[in-house]
């Protein structure tokens, strides 16, 4: 899922939400959007190939990790980060052991261990810079991974140490993008079965503004 | 130096066009594929951690086959077909200057990018993806001006890199390329976190 950059000016007069109105109007509401801090920012609809990579993904780690402790989440479950008042979707999810839900809310989560974001040209730079920095306040979070869907580019990023992480970039010269924290391997071919690259880079050249 | 990332009417520039532009331009642009997108000022925080850095690392380097550059050598990217001015670069060696113009070079070992609140989303990811083509560059390191805060990629292996950051925690930035550490306090000597509020808010529209 993508989050629309720019403040819109349109949705209301209103400026600043409470998460409480922030989550009334969600339930409500047609499409998604995330909350940062008292601001409310509608989230666009992801592509095919966005579709086809985050359910990739997602089949892939939950063969993986089949009879093991980890729980597999894609789009929908929101996650909530306290300490910057955030609420967001990440497009696929895995927890460890049980999901720690906030005040009880089946529909939001808080201890992730690893993401997945699947980048759009709109938004890859907000994944790479804001949001990562933003999802570093998450103690569980040990893994992000972030996948190119106009080629065959994945960067990893992996907790070693309070402050420390190792980054890692995968391209066509390699096989299997490797889950430090789990050890599973999922094969490059998997994370990019049946995406259509053509057809990626017409529609996001021509759907930009 | 921040590049303001909107995009200009211009249509698509060669590099001759480009450079002739630049030589007479009162302001600095970067050039990236045919498009030329100007930069801003920097703040007189900004200006000042780019000369902190500048000195430490001159200072650091004395009489060892380094040479570093801020603000005014033009960086060339040739795989992306990039022009820009990082805020400071390190060199091994001898600067490799690109069409025999010593005001352009291809060769940096570390780069240093000040953050802007504009630009700082750029430099972290499409600005170090571009640096990342560059077969010399192996540490990439941002300076936070509205707090202590600054991260660091140093180059492990191909297509690795060890990532780390630094806050008031921290006492030194240690830089990996020539084992040299820089006190976080000289890094923001004399910098103002109070006065960044206001650059900041007169600057974006």
């Amino acid at each position: 899922m993508t989050a629309i950059l720019q403040v819109t000016e349109q949705p209301t007069a209103q400026d600043y939400f409470t998460p409480e109105e922030y989550l009334a109007l969600e339930e409500a509401a047609e499409y998604k959007s995330e909350y940062l801090d008292g601001v409310i920012i509608p989230i666009t609809g992801g592509t095919t190939n966005h579709n086809r990579i985050s359910l990739n993904m997602s089949i892939a780690l939950r063969l993986a990790l089949k009879g093991l402790d980890y729980d597999v989440f894609i789009g929908d479950v929101r996650l909530w980060l306290p300490k910057k008042r955030f609420y967001t979707y990440p497009d696929v999810m895995v927890i460890p052991g049980k999901p720690e839900y906030y005040n009880n809310r089946q529909d939001t989560v808080m201890n992730p261990q690893a993401i997945v974001e699947v980048l759009s040209k709109s938004t890859k730079a907000y994944d790479r810079s804001d949001k990562f920095k933003l999802y570093q306040t998450i103690p569980t979070f040990q893994e992000y991974i972030l996948i190119d869907q106009s080629q065959v580019y994945i960067e990893q990023y992996c907790k070693l140490a309070n402050k420390r992480w190792s980054y890692r970039q995968y391209d066509e010269e390699d096989a299997a993008l490797v889950f430090n924290f789990f050890q599973v391997e999922v094969a490059l071919a998997d994370v990019y079965e049946k995406v259509n690259f053509d057809a990626e880079n017409e529609a996001e050249e021509s759907g930009e503004e | 130096m921040t590049a303001t990332l909107q995009t200009s009417e211009q249509r698509y520039c060669t590099e001759e066009q480009y450079l002739a532009l630049e030589e007479t331009a009162e302001y600095k642009s970067e050039y990236l594929d045919g498009e030329i997108i100007p930069m801003t000022g920097g703040s007189t925080n900004h200006n000042q951690i780019a000369g902190n850095l500048y000195i430490a690392l001159s200072l650091a380097l004395k009489k060892r086959n380094y040479r570093i550059f801020i603000g005014d050598v033009r960086l060339w990217v040739p795989k992306v077909r990039l022009y820009t001015y990082p805020d400071v670069m390190v060199i091994l060696g001898e600067p490799e200057y690109h069409n025999n113009r010593t005001d352009m070079i291809t060769n940096p070992q570390v780069i240093v990018e000040v953050l802007s609140k504009s630009t700082k989303n750029y430099d972290r990811s499409d600005k170090f993806a571009f640096y990342k083509t560059l077969s010399t560059f192996r540490e990439y390191i941002l300076i936070d001006q509205t707090q202590i805060k600054v991260e660091q990629y140093s180059k492990t292996e191909n297509k690795r890199w060890l990532y780390r950051e630094y806050d008031e925690e921290d006492t030194a930035l240690v830089f990996n390329s020539f084992q040299v550490e820089v006190p976080l306090s000289d890094v923001y000597e004399q910098v103002n976190f109070e006065q960044v509020e206001q650059e900041d808010s007169q600057k974006e529209e």
